[in-house]
């Protein structure tokens, strides 16, 4: 009975690896549950040549504009020197974040909650000495603010809009006179190739965790 | 005749199995897991210890994975005193399980705790690391790992002595050895599953992966990292070794030398990703978790070692006989506070809970229990407010490149050699990269002398899909000997300069 039970245990465990494997690498239910996330080894799937970081403000019926993130309580820094929204890379836990410090804080009554994604090339990233190694240039960096959600006071969402370097995807594939009006002829009613409205457009996926590693 | 051998390979299979699955060892390696894994878990999760109430409690804001997955917030999640108090006994059962007292019920809770906490947060708590070790630890759960080196094994007198040469000085009851197999499998499929992301990550094989997030700044510093970020191909021919490490690792670790070379370029790997990348927990995972490729002939060979080493050096001597102090000290514990270990135990649990619980009510961190009240928003400059609202910049031509190089060697399309200075007869070759991503471009690389005069105009379309544009430029004889430019320019708009000099190896030139 005993050797039967380890003979389960084992199946069970090498059965799980398996199936996390096979469903990562043929790309077939490897988001359909939150346990796959335990079996599907997809370290540093992603990556991007602009660093992003979320930015997030809140409008006062007065007219004044306060920081939500980060609290004024201090932020988390989970993984290193960045706070902890910055690792919500879908931006789907942020409202909860808004929620949070809205709840916690004095404040006049809220009109309207903005959250940006602040961007640029990561090549600014480099030190100052590899940067005169690299370039004859000098370091001029400009930072792009992209709206990507506007919420209420209770951080509920009423607009959401593409991250900026989807924007920038679409933008490329949209420059093409032809292919807009093919589009344009083919969609009466929806043009799906200018920036999505709503959250529902967005890839389809585990929107989960942050892309790293550590 | 078919049949007999029919069941003679059968019976072979099984045997092999059992022999695989059942033979029978001291655990050392799981013991080292056991004892290193939950230690190393506990240093991200007390980091998080003050925040339980924001990340973990209705008090703050969790961040579900399940949500993430589209099937809604699947677990409880409990007040903020609750969920700090469940915290402080999940640290406590992870340092319980890590020295082994009580080993497989502070397992069973700590592994619970650990995955429902990492559960609540997948924003910052939940990394591929925590699985690793959650995997990992549920099959510590179901192991003897407690049998060795812990607190059980000392307090239930199972250790006898043995003074034989070769042999360890204690003896340690052998069991099955299923979990140790089961956590080496996890291990060699996390690396072929990793193998098979990097082969579906193309940018993988082009070193523009691995360049950008080592100039990521997500994780902590990694200076190593920056400066290998200049050399893509290090970052080609470092992706190729990984993939075929990754790959060989399931199906040569098992035995010989090939496990020693195996496991070492695995150390090695993870101390790279800690240089490179700033990774700290996820090497200290890994590395932990190869413990359980130690066998008992391995440990039985280490223990004489340290015998003969500590027979040869008087201060090892000392420090053997100092630690042996310590411990039969620790053990002379017992008898002199006369509690029933479980009693002992429970006392430890609550006292630090409870401790856990109003320490975490002082440290107030909303400052809700302030003199002046709970925090208040930080109010920001109205214009700068405005302008991030209304911003709609088209990316900059310069901000489109990543960086401009000249040399001579090309090697997997990629320039190899960074060079100022070239000779007659040489092949120049300029190389932009770019970030991705980006529209179709025309981008020129045009010769200019040392005033600034265009000399000679070469363009490329650099089509959305590319990563870099090369422009070739034979130094020629037409060419007097001195100073140039290349002046990359795109859509128009100069993007990039480089200087380089163009000699004749003090020989002149004579003939074309």
């Amino acid at each position: 009975m005993k050797r039967l039970l380890t003979h389960t245990v084992i199946c069970l465990y090498l059965g799980a690896l398996l199936t996390g494997f096979l469903s990562h690498t043929l790309k077939f239910g490897h988001v359909a549950h939150p346990a796959m996330y335990f079996v599907v080894w997809d370290m540093f799937c992603g990556w991007a040549a602009y660093a992003t970081r979320t930015e997030v403000i809140a409008e006062g019926e007065s007219g004044n504009y306060y920081e939500i993130a980060p609290a004024p309580w201090g932020e988390f820094k989970p993984f290193g020197p960045l706070g902890r929204r910055q690792y919500d890379g879908f931006n789907l836990y942020v409202p909860g974040m808004i929620r949070n410090t809205l709840r916690q804080t004095t404040h006049e009554p809220i009109s309207r909650v903005y959250v940006f994604d602040r961007v640029w090339p990561k090549k600014f990233n480099l030190p100052d000495h590899l940067w005169n190694h690299m370039f004859d240039e000098p370091r001029d960096v400009h930072e792009y603010y992209h709206l990507r959600a506007i919420c209420d006071a209770d951080g509920r969402l009423i607009e959401a809009y593409a991250d900026w370097i989807r924007t920038q995807n679409l933008l490329s594939v949209a420059d093409n006179p032809r292919l807009r009006k093919h589009a344009r002829s083919g969609q009466p009613f929806f043009n799906m190739i200018g920036r999505p409205r709503t959250v529902t457009d967005s890839e389809p996926g585990p929107l989960v965790g942050p892309p790293l590693g550590d | 005749m078919d049949g007999s051998r029919r069941m003679f390979s059968v019976s072979r299979v099984r045997s092999a199995f059992g022999a695989f699955f059942y033979a029978r060892q001291v655990p050392y390696g799981l013991a080292i897991v056991r004892i290193l894994l939950p230690a190393v878990m506990l240093i991200p999760m007390l980091q998080r210890w003050p925040r339980v109430r924001e990340l973990y409690s209705l008090d703050g804001a969790t961040a579900q994975l399940s949500s993430g997955y589209g099937v809604g917030e699947l677990l409880p999640v409990l007040p903020g005193s609750v969920a700090v108090a469940l915290f402080s006994v999940m640290i406590f059962c992870l340092f319980c399980g890590s020295i082994g007292w009580y080993t497989r019920v502070s397992l069973i809770v700590g592994t619970s705790l650990l995955t429902y906490f990492n559960l609540l947060d997948c924003v910052s708590t939940i990394t591929k690391y925590s699985c690793i070790a959650i995997d990992a630890m549920l099959v510590l759960c179901l192991s003897n790992c407690g049998s060795v080196w812990s607190v059980d094994s000392r307090r239930r007198g199972r250790v006898s002595s043995s003074n034989w040469p070769g042999e360890p000085r204690v003896m340690y009851p052998r069991t099955q050895i299923w979990p140790t197999r089961l956590i080496q499998f996890l291990i060699g499929f996390v690396y072929f599953g990793s193998a098979i992301t990097k082969m579906q990550t193309s940018a993988f094989f082009s070193g523009e992966q691995m360049r950008y997030w080592m100039l990521s700044n997500f994780n902590f510093d990694n200076p190593v990292g920056e400066t290998l970020a200049l050399h893509p191909t290090l970052l080609v021919a470092a992706a190729y070794v990984t993939v075929v490490w990754e790959m060989l690792f399931l199906f040569v670790v098992w035995r010989g030398w090939r496990r020693i070379a195996i496991l070492g370029i695995g150390v090695f790997f993870h101390a790279m990703t800690c240089l490179t990348l700033g990774l700290y927990i996820f090497p200290m995972v890994c590395v932990s978790v190869y413990f359980a490729f130690l066998t008992e002939d391995d440990v039985r060979m280490l223990s004489a070692m340290l015998r003969r080493l500590k027979r040869r050096n008087d201060a090892m001597r000392r420090i053997a006989f100092l630690g042996r102090r310590v411990a039969d000290a620790a053990l002379r514990l017992r008898p002199v506070l006369r509690l029933p270990a479980p009693v002992v135990y429970t006392v430890c649990l609550t006292a630090m809970t409870v401790t856990a619980v109003e320490a975490e009510y002082r440290l107030d961190l909303y400052g809700l229990r302030r003199p002046e009240g709970p925090y208040a928003l930080t109010q920001i400059d109205p214009a700068r407010a405005r302008q991030m609202i209304t911003a709609r910049e088209p990316v900059r031509e310069q901000d489109k490149f990543f960086s401009f190089r000249t040399g001579t060697v090309v090697i997997s399309g990629i320039l190899a050699n960074d060079r100022n200075t070239f000779h007659y007869g040489e092949r120049l070759i300029a190389q932009c990269s770019l970030n991705p991503p980006h529209g179709d471009l025309w981008v020129e690389c045009n010769l200019h002398d040392d005033g600034d005069r265009v000399i000679e105009r070469v363009g490329v379309i650099v089509t959305r899909e590319s990563m870099r544009g090369s422009f070739y430029y034979n130094m020629r004889l037409g060419l007097e000997s001195g100073d140039y430019q290349l002046v990359f320019r795109s859509s128009g708009t100069e993007v990039g300069r480089r200087r380089f000099t163009l000699t004749d190896r003090g020989q002149g030139p004579l003939a074309n």
